[in-house]
Formats: C-alpha cells, structure tokens, sequence
C-alpha cells in the first residue's frame, strides 16, 4: 500500500461537525453538556481537544464515535462523514462505520480489555465483524497489526490475558485493535493518562508514526497541554460545553485571545533552573 | 486448569468430585448392570433383611431396594439436569435481555418474573402440573419454569454490571451487534456466577423432584424416584429402617457432591 499522501488527498475532509448539542434528559432537570461543538477533520492531521474535567470533550468524542445512548438524550446538529449524518443514521449504518472506519482509544487500557478473552481474538474482532477474511488471513493480519505497534513479541502476546500484560502494552493492544482495518480516524480519549511519563513519550511516538505512515486523521483529546503543543497542528479549547477558543496550535499558544486559555497556559508547570 | 485447581488442594473440590464420580459411578451401574429389576415384586422377599443378594435388603413388595435406589437416582438426576437446563436457558435469554436493554422490556418482563417468583416453586409447580399432568416430563417441564425467575434475577444483575464495563463499550465501538455483545463478550465473563447458581439450582431441583415425588405427583409408581421411596418408607421407618436409610443417603450425596464442587469452581 501507498503511504505517501499527496497534498491534495492531504486536504480532504474526512469528518464535519457542525453545531453538536448534546442534553441528558435523565436528571431530575435537563442539562446540556455540549453547546454549538463545530469541528473539521481533514486526512492526515492531528487535531487536539483541551479542557478540564467536565468541560464536554470526552462527550463530544463520544458522540463522534456513535457511543451515546440512544435513549435519555436530546442530541442536535450534524455529524458527518462521508455524507452520512452518524448522529441521526440507523444503528447498522453506524455499526459499519464504527471500528472500520472509526477507531477509538480509551484512558484506561485494562478495563477496556475483556478480561475472559485472550488479546489475539480482541485484536482479531473488527476483522471478524466487518471484513470476510479466511482464519490464515486474519492470524496474519493481527500478526501484522500487533508488529504495527511494536510490541516485542506478538506470538507471546496473542495468547495472554489482559492482566498478563503491562499498561503500556495493553495500550499498544487497544491501538492495534482500533487500527486493524485501517481506520481513517482515530479518536484518542486521554490514552496516555494511566501511563507513565517514558511510556508515554512511547505511546505518543507511535501515534505520531501511524499518523504519518498511514495518514489517519487524529483527534487527540487530553488535559495535558504540553502534550497538545508537541503532538497537534490545531487545537479546540473547550470550557463548560463551550468552544472557547480554536486555531493552529502555535497561534494558540503564542497568542492566545481568550483569558481561560490564557490561564491554562501559564498552568503549565515550567522548570527554571 | 484442572490441574492447577487440584494443585491448590482446594478440599471442597476434591471431596466433590470424589463424591460425584462415586454418584456417576453408582448411575451408570444403574444403567448398565442393574442387579434386578427394580419393579420385580416377590412375596417371600418381603422385607428381606441385608444379605450378599440384596445389600440394601428388599422392601415391602420385596422389591430389591439398590435396584430401586439406582433407579430412582438417575430418574431423580434426569429430572433435576433437565430442569437446570430450562431454567438456566430461558435465565438466560430473560436476563440477558433486560438486563442488557433495559427500558420497558425490562420493566415488564421482570414484573412478570417478580409475579412468578412471589409463588414458592413448589406451590407453582403444582399448578402446572395440574395443568399439566403428572408424570416424569411434565415434573421437569414445570419445575425448570419454576427456576426461570431465580436464574433469570442473577443473570440479570450480572449484565447490568457488565454493559457499562469498558469493554463493553470498545465492543459496540468495533460495530459488535447486541446479539454479538451479549453472548460473545458478556456472558463468558459471568461465567464463575453462572456456575455457582447452576450447582446450587441443580441441588434445589434434586430436593424439588424428591419432594414432588414425595408427595405422589412426580415419577409415577411403580417406577422408582428417591423420593417416593422416602415417602413410602416412612411407614416402615422403625421395623426397616435401611427402606428410609439409602434413599435417603443418595439424595444428600447427591446434593452434598454438587453443591461442593459448585463451591470449589465458584471460588476460581
């Protein structure tokens, strides 16, 4: 497969959110949790998502990865891709969607896994769900998905259970598993929270390294902030439900307009010695 | 994973399996070479005392008691096996949906269960039967709708537990159906309750079984069933008490060996 993304193909709009609402109805009064979330995913960039806690990113990650209930919730705008509206379609539209074309990382790796099953049938499931693939073909492919993530010996690692492993494999395992079918979106929810700081600095080496290789279009959502500014080429800051302020990361950073975002910045611990 | 089960010298599991494999032993030896026909009657083996012919000694058609006991073990075991079947099946299927759905399917389906369960089983077995009828298969039938409820309560829990697990959302996250969700990711994560209830229901239904039989509406005479022989011996109990003894015996390791090694895999 062809790698290289060329310009044009670089610019393609992969994914449009245009003013996501987002309302639970089952609390005694109804409380909306995301206002007017507009968001742009093109092929190959990494767009990161900032806030505190309860500021509405995880919501809206969630929302763009077809996991809100159905049931409780008043959810207004768009999101679209490839000209299907994800928040409105019927459940098999979405489903063939979900784990093919979009993946998603979570913050905690162990409770992710099924505790039962070995990681070799977990890596292997979106293949069993979406692609029709001989037994052969897909023992290669996972071969080949948890080589992707350089995980030191996958023949080992296929036939563990998920407490077998260490958190930072179990992340490797979780991003293979999202990865196998070549998504073109990875949403990553705050995957390197549970880590440590070397395991980390890793984990997001080979985010970077998918991106570039396979050109899959990243939403990077963290509270880390330096995180953001080495990883992302643009960034949301959101408070409260709010967008509160978006642009190139370095424009951001450098300039910020909005005083909240200006507070997060210096928040950032700094080392003077 | 046996071995390493044996290897913890779990005691509860070694006197069960002990105790099982004894009780196995005993049916298949009812199945395969039973020393006499268990409903031959003899008028001059009337109460025959324990001897090398008859160990358990006859009872009181001279009927050959170890005859009747291997029988009635493995009518009592048929009954009980098949109602833990239907009632684990159906608990399933009921617990996993509302469980795993929730909403109105939920609400209705478990007031309906919370309505059977408010019968004691017994009390509603008896009404099926007399819907029914007497007889080996209609006993099965209406005590395994008997133990749905129950089955179904635990099943239930253990999917509301599960369905707000990661996991569970990862699954839906690859495009997993319901259907996948349920029975490939959920259910061999409950499996160490599953098991647990599966041992303590078979016993329940061991007692059940004696106790319908006990009171004459289970296993038809002159066919035999520990419990109809309990309760025919109760008139004997004093002048031939070994009539009451083995029976009586054979239920408890019957249920002793099950709810052991229900205990022993329950705790892996």
């Amino acid at each position: 497969m062809d790698f290289v993304m060329s310009e044009n193909v670089s610019k393609d709009l992969l994914l449009k959110v245009t003013d996501l609402n987002i309302e639970f109805l089952d609390r005694s009064k109804p409380s909306t949790v995301v206002y007017d979330f507009d968001l742009e995913l093109r092929a190959g960039e990494i767009v990161g998502l900032v806030g505190e806690s309860g500021s509405g990113k995880s919501m809206s990650a969630l929302a763009i990865a077809g996991l809100l209930s159905r049931k409780d919730m008043n959810k207004r705008g768009e999101i679209l891709y490839n000209g299907v509206d994800m928040l409105h379609c019927d459940r098999n539209t979405l489903r063939k969607i979900q784990g093919n074309e979009i993946g998603m990382i979570f913050q905690e790796p162990l409770t992710c896994l099924n505790p039962v099953q070995k990681i070799y049938k977990q890596v292997e499931e979106p293949l069993r769900i979406h692609q029709n693939l001989t037994k052969e073909e897909r023992y290669k492919k996972v071969l080949e998905a948890l080589k992707g993530v350089e995980l030191a010996d996958p023949e080992t690692v296929m036939n563990q259970y998920p407490h077998e492993l260490s958190g930072g494999m179990r992340q490797r395992v979780m991003i293979a598993t999202a990865m196998i079918n070549e998504p073109r979106i990875l949403i990553a929810d705050e995957p390197t929270t549970a880590l440590d700081v070397t395991i980390q600095a890793q984990i997001i080496k080979l985010l970077k390294k998918l991106n570039k290789e396979r050109g899959t279009a990243i939403l990077f959502i963290s509270h880390d902030l330096g995180l953001i500014n080495n990883l992302c080429e643009r960034v949301l800051v959101m408070k409260g439900g709010y967008i509160v302020e978006s642009g190139k990361t370095e424009d951001v950073f450098n300039n910020p307009q909005k005083e909240y975002t200006q507070n997060l910045i210096k928040a950032i611990p700094k080392i003077n010695i | 994973m046996i071995k390493k089960l044996f290897k913890n010298k779990n005691l509860n599991l070694i006197i069960g399996t002990v105790i099982v494999a004894i009780m196995v032993l005993f049916m298949l030896v009812g199945i395969f070479a039973i020393p006499y026909e268990s409903t031959d009657i003899s008028a001059s083996l009337k109460f025959a005392p324990m001897s090398l012919e008859h160990p358990f000694g006859c009872d009181n058609f001279g009927r050959d008691i170890l005859s009747r006991v291997m029988e009635g073990t493995i009518a009592t075991f048929k009954v009980a096996l098949g109602t833990v079947i239907i009632g684990t099946f159906f608990g399933i299927i009921i617990g996993g949906v509302t469980g795993y759905f929730g909403g109105i399917i939920d609400e209705v389906l478990m007031r309906v269960i919370d309505a059977v369960f408010a019968f004691p089983s017994i009390l509603l077995a008896l009404l099926f039967i007399s819907i029914l009828g007497s007889g080996t298969y209609q006993v099965t039938i209406a005590l395994g709708i008997a133990f749905v409820p129950s089955f179904s309560r635990i099943v239930r829990a253990e999917f509301l537990k599960a369905k707000n697990m990661d996991y569970v959302r990862m699954a839906r996250l690859m495009g997993a159906s319901n259907i996948r969700i349920m029975f490939v990711h959920i259910l061999p994560n409950i499996y160490p309750v599953l098991i647990s209830s599966i041992m303590i229901g078979f016993n329940n239904a061991v007692l059940a079984e004696a106790s319908m039989s006990y009171l004459g509406i289970g296993v038809q005479p002159p066919e035999p069933s520990l419990g109809r022989m309990l309760s025919e011996a109760q008139t004997y109990i004093f002048k031939v008490p070994n009539y009451a003894l083995f029976p009586g015996i054979a239920v408890i390791l019957l249920i002793l060996g099950f709810s052991l090694l229900g205990d022993a895999l329950g705790e892996k």
